[in-house]
């Protein structure tokens, strides 16, 4: 697709839906959002980057394999339920700890995000490794 | 095991030394068992407890026997496997191997609950494939590794099933507290779980009609077959007996059952061996012979019978670990193993020669070896057989004899004689192959002289942990010639006469009755392979009849089985309550179904393709604004963007579709609209039905009050996803990672396909 409109929005598009989609990531837990949408979010970006310009590119920005992504949040996710057994409990039980800012305000920090940001990779990796591969059919 | 880890990386440091330093290492877990003293009572961890699986190891006499065993020969075998594969680039992982068996033996030898005894068998079981097939490039040894497995691992299974019905019919699966259950045997359960043990213990010990994988196992490299196949694993089937001898023996059917495949499976493997031209295939067939025995004597039961068996155990391992050494030895000095060529290595083996005749004595029965003490002890339990004693002396008289002159066929003869041609190249092997069999062969010296001192109180302690309770053993060389020791003496002068005289007849025997003999041997063995081809022809046959490739017939098996299955759970509910009662409808909720409806409508009817996708993208967006309104947001925002992504992908594949047409009969669709409409129609009653029951009221409740407190978060969905019930979500983004994958190379896969064509 060759639209100049379409590229040059497409540039400022791109990075604020990705990071629109990690908000929704991070907001996840207490809003509506979370990994799987989140996930989402940013493979449709990375999408209409690919249609906006071409899959290479944006084979050349995401630098893994989609695929190594997925690979990695399924790792991330693992690893996200070891604490909890390390401590005596089930797989995955959930481990918080409580990071308190200079300003007073008080963030909860556990293994859940962690594991919520596994699901956000596995999505990206497996959103793009099947879209970005059917683009590139297309193309041939 | 953990020996198994780093023996590879052991092996890249020093590579000269790995196979020394690691069987140095086993040693001194052999000085460790030895030094240990046995007792009666387990040491139990709880592994899985909800399932009844505990790690409790009963270091018995019988375990310390064993153990010792294993780790014993399994060092000399390290030791072995160093100079027989000396170079070899697959060293390394024939060491992590055998490391790893070693580590599941012993597990299997001294576990204590018959479920952790199971799973250390079925990984002895995984670990032999492996080492059979440790030639893989030879389609023979994976040939016979693949029957091994499946041979083993059928009787695995039919072992889970006696296992369990026997924890239930005794209530627990130590084998301390089911020897002490009242009642097991004649509890309801008893014979099908008797009979399915015995199925697991008759294929892994290679009794007659299963024994035919053992044969075929010699396809691996002699250190193997030396310490599996005849030294080790075939035991376990054995010492699974033995354990359980306690708590099942002493019935009709127990006696019934033991002697009768034991004594066949004597007779057949002691026969059998004499027809055999292979060193390693007439070792083979006299281990499966050795087996058969131990699983009789086991069978007896008497005091006498399990003094027998115990002594029978560890002479056997000795004698029978040296010979398949010596035989490998030979193999490696003049490269080949054809018994009726060999002659004439006495002269330039000495070392070997020397351990050959050591272990041939022993095995024969020759005073004063060890072997000779078994043999006394197991005619002397035949004698005092409580039934059919006359044919059990019988068949054991024919099967020792046979023994006797197999014995002389590997351990003597091929060191006898002119000297063959090969024999100019000739030469002793190195240290690490002749240290082994030599030691194995002093052992069976000494312990038969020193009458089985320092073993005489394990052996006593073994029989006593296979009998029940301690008895005492007299281990003596010279019993003496009164009573029955007289006849045992008797039968021994039979069994030299006869032995020495089919060993002069061996020339005629191979020839007259080979031909014949080996097909009746072989009879299972084409059973097997009956079933094994009929089973992949049968799995090819549902193959294509379930994978037909038309995604329509996918969706239809799914959608019934699904509706089927909801249907009969909904069926068996008692109060099942659905109420049409939904509350007040607003005006612009009647708008959108009615939106949903006529865009669904549309896409079914649509005759191109676009305004399908068209309508189909509507009514999707249609169910969100739903989603929406009755405040499920995270269901809206997941619905919004995977029907963006529908219409990328749609976008994507556009060009690739054939052209829009009607492809079905008037039948089809019909059957097809059936369908849809039971489906729908299923959905709507289970949403209402979970509307209006209270079915689930606690479990929500349950979420929303703990979502907070427990999850450290306010939006449940999330909550529940990632935290409560992250195991599913694990379970579920490992299958979508896994779906890419086979998208992916499907994708990569066709234009490549194209090429070819």
């Amino acid at each position: 697709m060759n639209s100049l409109i379409l590229r040059t929005t497409t540039g400022f598009l791109l990075s604020l839906l990705v990071l629109f989609s990690v908000y929704l990531m991070l907001r996840g837990h207490n809003a509506p959002g979370g990994g799987f949408i989140g996930g989402l979010t940013a493979t449709a970006a990375l999408t209409l980057y690919a249609f906006a310009f071409d899959v290479a590119t944006v084979r050349k920005m995401l630098r893994l394999d989609p695929l190594s992504v997925a690979g990695l949040g399924l790792v991330l996710a693992l690893v996200s339920g070891l604490p909890g057994m390390l401590g005596g409990d089930a797989f995955l039980t959930s481990r918080w700890a409580l990071l308190a800012l200079p300003d007073g305000t008080e963030i909860h920090l556990g293994t859940p995000l962690l594991f919520d940001f596994g699901v956000y990779l596995v999505v990206i990796g497996v959103g793009c490794a099947v879209l970005l591969t059917m683009a590139e059919e297309r193309g041939e | 095991m953990v020996l198994a880890v780093i023996a590879p990386a052991l092996h890249r440091v020093a590579p000269e030394q790995a196979g020394r330093v690691l069987a140095l290492a086993v040693a001194a877990l052999f000085t460790l068992f030895a030094l240990t003293p046995h007792e009666a009572a387990p040491l139990v961890y709880a592994w899985a407890p909800s399932l009844d699986l505990h790690v409790s190891l009963l270091f018995d006499g019988l375990g310390k026997l064993m153990a010792l065993i294993v780790s014993g020969i399994g060092s000399l075998i390290l030791l072995y496997a160093n100079g027989y594969l000396h170079g070899d680039a697959r060293l390394p992982r024939l060491y992590a191997a055998l490391l790893a068996f070693m580590g599941a033996m012993l597990g299997v030898v001294l576990g204590g609950n018959l479920l952790f005894i199971f799973v250390c068998w079925e990984l002895t079981s995984v670990t032999s494939f492996i080492l059979i097939g440790f030639d893989h490039d030879r389609p023979a040894a994976r040939a016979a590794a693949l029957q091994a497995l499946l041979v083993t691992g059928a009787g695995g299974l039919c072992l889970l099933a006696g296992v369990i019905l026997l924890g239930v019919a005794g209530g627990s699966y130590e084998l301390v507290e089911l020897a002490a259950a009242p009642g097991l045997r004649e509890h309801g359960l008893y014979v099908p779980a008797l009979l399915l043990v015995l199925a697991g213990a008759f294929t892994k010990s290679a009794q007659v009609p299963f024994h035919f994988w053992l044969p075929g196992a010699m396809e691996a490299p002699t250190p193997i077959s030396a310490y599996l196949h005849s030294a080790t694993m075939v035991k376990a089937g054995v010492v699974l007996l033995a354990r359980l001898n306690p708590a099942l023996g002493g019935t009709e059917l127990w006696f019934g059952m033991l002697c009768g495949f034991g004594g066949a499976t004597m007779l057949v493997g002691n026969l059998g061996s004499l027809f055999q031209t292979d060193l390693k295939r007439v070792l083979a067939y006299s281990t499966v012979g050795m087996l058969g025995t131990l699983v009789l004597l086991i069978g007896i039961g008497t005091q006498a019978a399990l003094a027998a068996c115990v002594t029978m155990l560890l002479a056997h391992a000795l004698y029978k670990g040296a010979l398949f050494m010596v035989a490998g030895g030979v193999d490696h000095a003049v490269h080949t193993r054809d018994a009726t060529v060999l002659s004439g290595l006495g002269r330039a083996m000495p070392i070997t020669w020397a351990a050959a005749t050591l272990a041939a004595l022993s095995c024969m029965g020759v005073l004063p070896l060890l072997g000779f003490i078994a043999k006394e002890k197991s005619y002397v339990a035949a004698l005092g057989a409580p039934e059919l004693a006359p044919w059990i002396v019988a068949a054991s008289l024919a099967a020792n004899a046979a023994a006797f002159a197999m014995a002389a066929i590997v351990g003597v003869r091929p060191f006898l004689g002119r000297p063959m041609e090969q024999s100019e190249h000739a030469h002793e092997g190195s240290f690490d192959l002749w240290l082994g069999p030599l030691l194995l062969g002093v052992c069976s010296l000494g312990l038969g002289v020193a009458a089985g001192w320092p073993f005489a109180g394990l052996l006593e302690a073994a029989a006593g942990s296979v009998y029940g309770s301690e008895f005492e053993v007299a281990l003596k060389l010279w019993a003496g010639t009164e009573g029955v020791y007289g006849q045992a003496l008797l039968l021994s002068g039979a069994t030299v006469a006869i032995g020495a005289l089919l060993f002069a007849l061996r020339a005629p025997l191979r020839s007259l009755a080979g031909g014949l003999r080996f097909a009746a041997a072989l009879a299972p063995q084409r059973v097997y392979q009956l079933l094994y081809e009929g089973s992949l022809g049968a799995a090819a046959l549902l193959t294509r009849r379930v994978q037909n490739g038309l995604l329509n017939s996918y969706l239809r098996t799914v959608v019934l089985a699904l509706v089927g299955i909801s249907l009969w759970s909904l069926w068996r509910q008692p109060h099942l309550m659905v109420s049409f009662n939904v509350g007040e409808i607003r005006t612009y909720e009647i708008g959108i179904v009615a939106l949903i409806l006529v865009s669904c409508l549309v896409a079914v009817r649509s005759e191109s393709r676009m305004a399908a996708i068209v309508a189909l993208g509507v009514a999707g967006l249609g169910v969100t604004l739903l989603f929406a309104l009755f405040s499920g947001p995270d269901l809206a925002m997941t619905q919004i963007m995977v029907e963006t992504l529908t219409v990328l992908l749609f976008v994507l594949v556009f060009y690739h579709l054939p052209q829009y047409a009607r492809l079905s009969s008037s039948f089809e669709r019909v059957r097809d609209l059936l369908v849809s409409l039971i489906f729908g129609g299923l959905m709507t009653l289970l949403v209402l039905a979970s509307s209006t029951d209270i079915l689930d009221a606690p479990l929500s409740e349950f979420y929303a009050q703990n979502s907070l407190v427990k999850g450290h978060g306010r939006n449940v969905v999330n909550v529940i996803l990632v935290d409560f019930r992250a195991l599913d979500t694990l379970g579920e983004i490992t299958v979508l990672a896994a779906a890419a994958i086979g998208v992916v190379a499907m994708l990569r896969l066709k234009p490549a396909r194209k090429e070819g064509a």
